[in-house]
């Protein structure tokens, strides 16, 4: 249906980020991989109102910059088309079906207020990301959880967010080449972590 | 003859190996399976994270189609994939019950682009080890005899470390290393004082912490502390093939590379009982060639250097070239991997630190360095760091969304340890690589088909890891969340070793105390395949010392014309 109207689906996740607020270009992004224009999967207008919404309540933009800043639904987007396997699209869909599907009174979740989205969310994230008793085979991944297809969709919104320009220059810190190792730093408030790669 | 040595490979050895030959005026021709990789030009390293190809990640139908081994190392991803082989094109065979993770880098410099730069010497111990217990044949040389050329490596690659006098890590002419942190140095305190014998100590890595001038003149400049090193460095400031060896030895005029030439066999003389050159299979025309020299130096890293030897038989040699001793393919060693603790501490001062150092901490082998072996033979040591972690590690860390994610990805985490013991590894006969009878690859070379399996002293050396590393985490106030008991398949080290060991006796050896093979006077090897123990230190750096003083002597051998 996006692209029955003759614009192209850059310029219009462009709009509709810009729409609901965000203040950061898509470009932020584009090299993660935005979803092309031909490409296999794509998102649907309701699937793509349902992930920005989504995004949006999980890491808002607050005092600082969001996930739609950040780019996450566009960047998921082409995860989806440039990443995932068939298996894992259709995993993540159902997942965010069911967060569409949290409402009592059958609304879609990208219609409801933000608090009310926010309210469903919070506790279908209690419950899906409660501790369960598989073995932790992944020392630098989080520890099992109760809907490990929950875990992992929240795993790539976050880590999408994390690893965007405007997460780790406005909301963390990074240094793509430090050029000197300072083994002792003091703490003040102002003290951001580090993120990017690097074990130590 | 075309050329006064070709070496087989360009990875860690054979940079080392062509570097001193042509320094000692030889023409050398270096020949390498793999295309060509330059410095800067295909380095990854200027990728920042939000330019990293879908997130650093391969596709997930391409990765289970042509990464199912390599997916297993840590160093594998969007930016390296390149670097990497495709299993899918590279087939190797393994018994069932018994998988064997061979990681590879089929280009120029090979795994020396990719490797993880821990370098350490072994010790006197170590050489008399096998026998001592007598497993394996004893080593044709002692510490004394490699030990100027452990000097000569670490002083040319560069290695940045710490002087400890500790017997079983001779020091070196080490570079200022890179300080432990604050809560390392805790740590350090806790462990040193409740467990006599034991040290920590900054990890030793090939990583240029200053650069000295002759780093200079070939175009190296210090680490900028990025922990990219995996990526490749446009600064030059990791020791690899193509940072630091191979533009040595191109500066002599005497140095010879041709790519995409995968090495199929070495050509024996019956008359002369040399070797007098290499037949190579072009990988891209498949096209054969033949060159010829007066010495050759197979070093095409463990697996490839024994499936070279085996496919060069003859009807001289019919077991393959220089394999009257039936140990060529066998014997093969890694160190036990995937050994691994996790901690977390509220006990450790509350400070952080700036850039990312491309190492951790060390823990030196400190069990059975007596002589009095206990319930297990040799030892191990550890690899690890304290770090804090935020963003996305610690906004997944525990429920929540919203501000409350967002609180958590922002703020320092507690200090955390990741703990990884290595152990040592016995030689044994039947944990070997043969070739396969009726497979071969796109090239109409055999598959090689590697059996190895872990026997009791490696499963006891591994309870004990775990053990000693929980204790430590523990009486230095840690709390363990994560401990990892079982190893992971052997090659996941990615130390393999010992297809062609050195010894004494050539019935029970292939290689003399010069890395010289008994049956083959003109050829040399000086890869991994000639260890003839694996200690628990990483291995490259003795690599490269054999494969300096093998150069070494095949010059003044040829010089007096002894071959």
């Amino acid at each position: 249906m996006l692209e029955e109207n003759g614009l192209s689906r850059r310029t219009l996740l462009h709009r509709a980020l810009i729409l609901a607020g965000a203040s950061a270009a898509i470009g932020a992004c584009d090299a993660i991989g935005l979803a092309d224009d031909d490409s296999p999967f794509r998102f649907d207008a309701e699937q793509l109102a349902l992930l920005t919404a989504v995004a949006d309540v999980m890491i808002p933009k607050g005092n600082s910059v969001g996930a739609l800043d950040a780019g996450v639904p566009a960047s998921f987007e082409g995860l989806m088309a440039n990443w995932a396997s068939a298996e894992t699209r259709v995993s993540m869909l159902d997942q965010l079906a069911l967060i569409d599907a949290l409402d009592p009174e059958d609304a879609a979740f990208a219609s409801l207020p933000a608090e009310r989205q926010a309210e469903l969310l919070t506790a279908h994230d209690a419950a899906a990301i409660a501790p369960s008793d598989a073995p932790n085979t992944n020392p630098f991944g989080p520890p099992p959880a109760t809907n490990p297809e929950y875990q992992r969709l929240k795993q790539l919104l976050v880590t999408l967010y994390y690893l965007s320009e405007a997460a780790l220059t406005q909301e963390i810190a990074y240094t793509h080449a430090p050029g000197e190792w300072k083994p002792s730093v003091p703490v003040t408030p102002d003290t951001r972590p580090e993120g990017g790669p690097g074990m130590f | 003859m075309d050329f006064d040595a070709i070496v087989i490979g360009s990875g860690m050895s054979g940079g080392i190996a062509a570097k001193e030959l042509t320094e000692r005026g030889m023409k050398t021709l270096v020949l390498e399976r793999g295309g060509n990789v330059e410095r800067g030009k295909d380095s990854a390293d200027w990728m920042r994270p939000w330019e990293l190809p879908n997130g650093g990640n391969i596709p997930e139908q391409e990765l289970a189609a042509d990464y199912p081994v390599q997916s297993q190392c840590y160093a594998l991803s969007s930016a390296t994939k390149q670097l990497f082989v495709k299993d899918s094109e590279h087939p190797y065979t393994t018994p069932e019950d018994k998988p064997f993770s061979w990681i590879r880098g089929y280009h120029l410099g090979g795994r020396s682009v990719m490797w993880g730069r821990q370098s350490y010497r072994l010790s006197a111990m170590d050489f008399e080890a096998n026998v001592r217990d007598g497993h394996g044949a004893d080593w044709p040389i002692r510490y004394d005899d490699i030990a100027p050329w452990y000097d000569h490596i670490e002083r040319f690659i560069g290695v940045s470390g710490s002087r400890e006098g500790l017997p079983q890590l001779p020091d070196g002419d080490f570079l200022p290393p890179f300080a432990l942190n604050d809560a390392e140095l805790q740590f350090k305190s806790a462990i040193e004082g409740n467990f006599p014998g034991r040290k920590v100590i900054p990890g030793r890595v090939a990583n240029l912490s200053e650069a000295r001038e002759h780093h200079r003149e070939l175009g190296r400049a210090p680490c900028q502390v990025r922990s990219l090193c995996e990526r490749g460095c446009t600064y030059g400031a990791y020791h690899s093939s193509i940072n630091s060896s191979l533009p040595a030895a191109e500066r002599t005029g005497n140095l010879t590379v041709v790519t995409d030439a995968i090495g199929h066999s070495i050509i024996h003389d019956p008359e002369s009982g040399k070797a007098t050159g290499v037949r190579v299979i072009d990988a891209n025309t498949r096209e054969a060639t033949t060159y010829t020299a007066k010495v050759i130096f197979c070093c095409a890293s463990t697996i490839g250097t024994a499936q070279i030897l085996l496919n060069s038989k003859s009807e001289a040699m019919p077991r393959g070239l220089a394999n009257s001793s039936d140990m060529v393919g066998r014997n093969i060693m890694d160190h036990l991997y995937g050994l691994v603790t996790v901690a977390i501490f509220d006990n450790m001062p509350d400070s952080y630190y700036f850039g990312r150092r491309p190492t951790g901490f060390y823990i030196p082998r400190y069990r059975n360095l007596d002589g009095s072996d206990g319930d297990y033979l040799r030892g191990y040591g550890f690899q690890g760091g304290f770090s804090r972690s935020g963003g996305a590690g610690a906004a997944m860390g525990a429920p929540g969304i919203g501000e409350e994610l967002k609180a958590h990805g922002r703020a320092l985490g507690p200090w955390t340890m990741f703990l990884a013991g290595f152990g040592e590894i016995l030689p044994h006969p039947d944990n070997r690589v043969t070739l396969s009878e009726s497979e071969t690859d796109q090239w109409g070379i055999p598959l090689p088909h590697i059996d190895v399996a872990l026997r009791e002293n490696e499963l006891k050396l591994a309870a004990a890891i775990q053990e000693d590393g929980r204790a430590m985490a523990e009486a230095a106030g840690g709390t363990v969340v994560t401990s990892l008991g079982t190893p992971q398949p052997p090659g996941l080290g990615i130390h393999e070793m010992g297809t062609a060991r050195m010894g004494t006796d050539p019935a029970t050896s292939v290689l003399n105390k010069w890395n010289q093979a008994h049956d083959v006077p003109n050829l040399f090897i000086a890869d991994g395949a000639a260890m003839a123990s694996s200690g628990c230190q990483n291995p490259s750096l003795t690599y490269m010392a054999l494969s300096a003083r093998a150069a070494d002597t095949a010059v003044s051998m040829l010089a007096e014309g002894a071959l």
